[in-house]
């Protein structure tokens, strides 16, 4: 019996581990940008960078979109859209769900600029309008070297256009209502329901634990069955009510206090991050 | 004993259903999702075909052979729409491709053909064309990639044990994925010729 019980707590674990370990996505090999304008190559000079800085989070404060301009020198034979996407779907520029990020992507020496645009602006700038800004804005300035003053008109041909678009009000995400994770809930229903199946008269002493461990399991699956926390508690409730006297006594002040993991929200003090926007291609490519 | 070895199976049972049976439902739900981003920017690009041949035959109407080849591929793309249930069978995906391949051929000959045009590439209309075909042509791309990895999900997951027990006994399959539209071409060195070929266009068209 303890040898059948012991399998059946691996098993159950094993399934637990199973379920966590799903879509594990590859990791993309693309720079985090730490501000809205990064320039590898020098180009700029502080002070030009500065004022696009400002230029660029004054506009995220005020509409809430991110618009970011990311210069490197070389490709190294990378391909223009795929090194383009991969910045932005690493920095997920704009905001989650309204995916209202702009990526000015420019290889200096390799003569090749592309403007990828978010999904939710893919009207505000269409392929089209992102081929003009580069046809009339970049390729003309920076044919003259003058890469300051094509970023400068090219980002704010951006903005422009962004401005033009009816787009929900920026610090969204200050009015969302903090619901407590649905892992943790699902674990205190487990938890509940084992202690109480515990305390009911089932005659043999083992049937009435396992049990308790079961329904807690069930119910976990029911409310949250794809994420695994069922497994955990049931395997909590379970453990629980085989060490405890198997009475509803003070069980449940003990674990009230259990850490609530997994809602680290960090509200982005401090250093500048994209905010969870989409991207599904959309935008222009070209060269001077 | 025999009511524990009852339990155990059903614990046993609870793990695979709830735990593999749920990922397949959400993977499969994810593969079909991709799928239609796949046909919305296949579908984005045939949209633009129409206008794009107007344009061009504005400048060039004498590239009659391009650009009806054009319109029929076009037209053959737009029989083919095929759902996400479809897409799963090797033969059917690849009937499609071979279509929207045809297409992409028909329309990169097209382009260059237009180069020999300085007025059409001059075109404000015809750039802008260009650009929105280069970009659907990009987004295509994407959607295609996400749908393989989606695909690739899909098929590890329900291949893996124990949840290919799961997958056999509700009778899910792995599903076709895309390949590479021209692998023949790809892994064939190019051939570059010097002999005279047709008389290149005048300059200055």
């Amino acid at each position: 019996m303890p040898r059948a019980l012991a399998l059946c707590g691996l098993l159950l674990l094993f399934g637990f581990g199973e379920c966590r370990s799903q879509t594990a996505a590859a990791p993309l090999d693309a720079p985090k940008l730490a501000q809205h304008v990064t320039d590898r190559t020098g180009t700029l000079s502080a002070g030009q960078i500065a004022e696009l800085e400002q230029r660029l989070s004054e506009f995220e404060q005020r509409k809430g979109s991110q618009v970011a301009v990311y210069m490197i020198s070389s490709l190294d034979g990378q391909s223009l859209e795929d090194a383009a996407l991969a910045v932005a779907e690493k920095n997920k520029l704009g905001r989650a769900k309204v995916d209202d990020g702009v990526l000015l992507f420019i290889a200096k020496d390799d003569r090749k600029v592309r403007i990828e645009v978010g999904y939710g602006l893919e009207g505000a700038i269409p392929d089209a309008k992102a081929g003009r800004i580069i046809r009339e804005y970049l390729a003309p300035n920076f044919r003259k070297g003058d890469y300051y003053q094509g970023i400068n008109e090219a980002t704010g041909a951006i903005v422009q256009l962004i401005d033009g678009e009816e787009l929900p009000p920026p610090f969204q995400e200050e009015q969302g209502n903090q619901s407590p994770p649905g892992g943790i809930f699902a674990l205190f229903i487990g938890v509940f329901i084992g202690l109480m199946a515990a305390g009911t008269r089932l005659k043999p002493v083992f049937l009435r634990r396992f049990g308790a461990g079961l329904v807690a399991g069930g119910i976990g699956f029911l409310v949250l069955s794809t994420l695994g926390y069922g497994i955990l508690a049931a395997l909590i409730a379970f453990f629980i009510a085989s060490s405890g006297p198997g009475r509803f006594s003070s069980g449940g002040g003990s674990w009230g206090s259990f850490p609530g993991g997994g809602s680290g929200w960090g509200g982005g003090s401090g250093g500048w991050s994209g905010g969870g926007g989409g991207f599904g291609g959309g935008g222009a490519s070209g060269g001077w | 004993m025999q009511r524990f070895r009852l339990l155990f199976l059903i614990v046993l049972a609870a793990m695979l259903s709830g735990c593999g049976y749920n990922t397949i439902q959400q993977q499969d739900e994810a593969v079909k999702a991709q799928w239609s981003e796949v046909l919305n920017q296949y579908q984005r690009r045939a949209d633009l075909v129409p206008n794009l041949v107007a344009t061009v035959k504005g400048f060039a109407a004498q590239e009659e052979r391009v650009l009806t080849e054009v319109t029929n591929a076009r037209s053959r793309v737009g029989q083919m729409n095929i759902s996400a249930d479809q897409a799963s069978d090797p033969e059917t995906l690849k009937k499609f491709q071979a279509a929207q391949g045809e297409l992409s051929g028909a329309l990169s000959r097209l382009l260059v053909v237009s180069e020999n045009y300085p007025e059409l590439k001059s075109n404000e209309n015809f750039r802008d064309l260009q650009v929105q075909l280069e970009g659907t042509e990009n987004r295509v791309t994407v959607a295609r990639n996400r749908y393989i990895q989606s695909v690739q999900a899909y098929n590890t997951h329900i291949r893996q044990f124990p949840v290919n027990i799961t997958a056999k006994l509700f009778g899910y399959q792995p599903k076709a994925n895309f390949s590479v539209e021209n692998e023949a071409a790809i892994s064939k060195a190019p051939t570059v010729e010097f002999a005279p070929a047709s008389p290149a266009p005048a300059p200055g068209g």
